[in-house]
């Protein structure tokens, strides 16, 4: 998965959407500090240890959450088909909160879930609070009223069915939404509302892109053969013929497999060996769709398989996500 | 008591609604307040001997979007 498209995402249309009502109620629970500290005489001329409080553990309950829904995606994603599926949706899922940014039909405005009101409620009395630790607390509470982009966010941490995929997701999603909550109201004030209507459509872009990588990408895992990227391309130095005994080695590294194109006889046994080479990311989940094979290597771990191919023709591998892929060549 | 539903233009995410139903909420004279997006619509209950339609419109207009009467009857 592209962290930099959902980190990008997050510092254009997220951070202005999650700005919305994170960066109001912000201002309000530090106006509401800053009350008492005028009161006990111990007034701090500026706003950012509360910004920084607030912000640090949002990203901290984010990313727990993306751990969380990641290993929850693991646990549900158990076939390997719900967990395509689960990717389609989120792809889809994003494509239609893009459209409600976009303002397409107000049809899309149902795809955006509106959190309960008793939760709405109880975030809105913390950022009330005097506490010194309320703006710490309100960050982490902000998991209950996500919007729009972040459940969308979210959706593709469950499709990753991998909880430190899943947290890296969130992570780099919250990091991005980061630098906007330093200029709370600034965009607005300064350049206009006008300005941020376009802003906002010119970064329903990137969602829309990011969905439309999603829905790739479970095409791709699933095998569907007019994915863009379903073919990977023969590169002279990633080609590798099996030599006679059939062992081919793979090395699974960050951005994708090398070979990944191999060429194997068929009706004698081929032993598959993947070599983890520091991937972090999802490349490290392995899977052969038609041979069954699944497999979520750790970094630098070795994992063999050995299957005898019956007929000559070509067996696509990717890894969960359908974001990288290669073929075995049975000839 | 009496409750009206309002029309409101101008939102653009659940933020809004969580802006338009606090502010409202906050104001003497409102029991509840409950805005749903999807349907672009707003439900207050108040007491109209303390608040009027037109001061609550007033404040929704104030927070940035703008709200017109569909219906209003008393409960």
């Amino acid at each position: 998965m592209n962290l930099w498209v959902i980190f990008l995402t997050g510092l254009t249309v997220g951070g202005l959407t999650c700005l919305a009502v994170q960066g109001g109620l912000l201002a309000s629970v530090i106006s509401a500090r800053k009350d008492e500290e005028v009161e006990k005489g111990t007034g701090r001329k500026n706003a950012v240890f509360p910004t920084l409080a607030f912000l640090i553990t949002k990203l901290i309950a984010y990313t727990l959450l993306g751990f969380i829904l990641g290993a929850f995606g693991g646990v549900i994603g158990i076939s390997q088909t719900t967990q395509i599926i689960m990717q389609l949706v989120a792809g889809l899922y994003m494509i239609a909160i893009a459209l409600n940014l976009l303002n397409v039909h107000p049809i899309f405005r149902y795809a955006v879930i509106q959190p309960p009101k008793f939760l709405t409620r109880r975030v809105r009395n913390q950022s009330k609070s005097k506490d010194l630790f309320a703006p710490a607390l309100l960050g982490a509470m902000t998991v209950f009223i996500p919007c729009g982009t972040t459940l969308a966010m979210e959706a593709l941490a469950i499709s990753s069915a991998n909880a430190f995929l899943g947290a890296a997701i969130m992570a780099a999603f919250i990091l991005g939404t980061t630098p906007l909550f330093f200029g709370v109201g600034w965009i607005t004030s300064v350049l206009g509302d006008n300005f941020r209507q376009r802003f906002l459509k010119t970064a329903a872009f990137a969602v829309i892109f990011l969905g439309i990588t999603s829905v790739n990408g479970a095409l791709v895992a699933w095998g569907f053969p007019l994915a863009f990227n379903s073919q990977p391309k023969t590169n002279e130095k990633l080609y590798s013929e099996a030599p006679s005994s059939q062992t081919v080695v793979i090395n699974v590294l960050s951005n994708g497999y090398s070979p990944n194109y191999i060429k194997v006889k068929k009706d004698l046994p081929v032993t598959v060996k993947l070599v983890g080479k520091d991937a972090y990311s999802c490349a490290s989940a392995f899977r052969v769709p038609s041979l069954g094979i699944s497999k979520n290597l750790l970094p630098n771990e070795t994992y063999a398989f050995v299957f005898t191919p019956k007929q000559a023709g070509k067996i696509g591998f990717t890894c969960s996500m359908g974001m990288y892929s290669g073929v075995i060549d049975v000839i | 008591m009496k409750k009206i539903k309002l029309q409101i233009t101008g939102m653009h995410c659940t933020a809004c609604v969580m802006n338009i139903d606090g502010e409202l909420e906050d104001t003497a004279g409102v029991n509840s307040a409950s805005t749903n997006y999807a349907k672009q619509t707003s439900e207050v209950e108040f007491n109209p001997e303390d608040i009027t339609e037109d001061k609550i419109i007033k404040i929704i207009d104030s927070l940035g979007y703008s709200a017109s009467l569909v219906e209003g009857k008393k409960v």
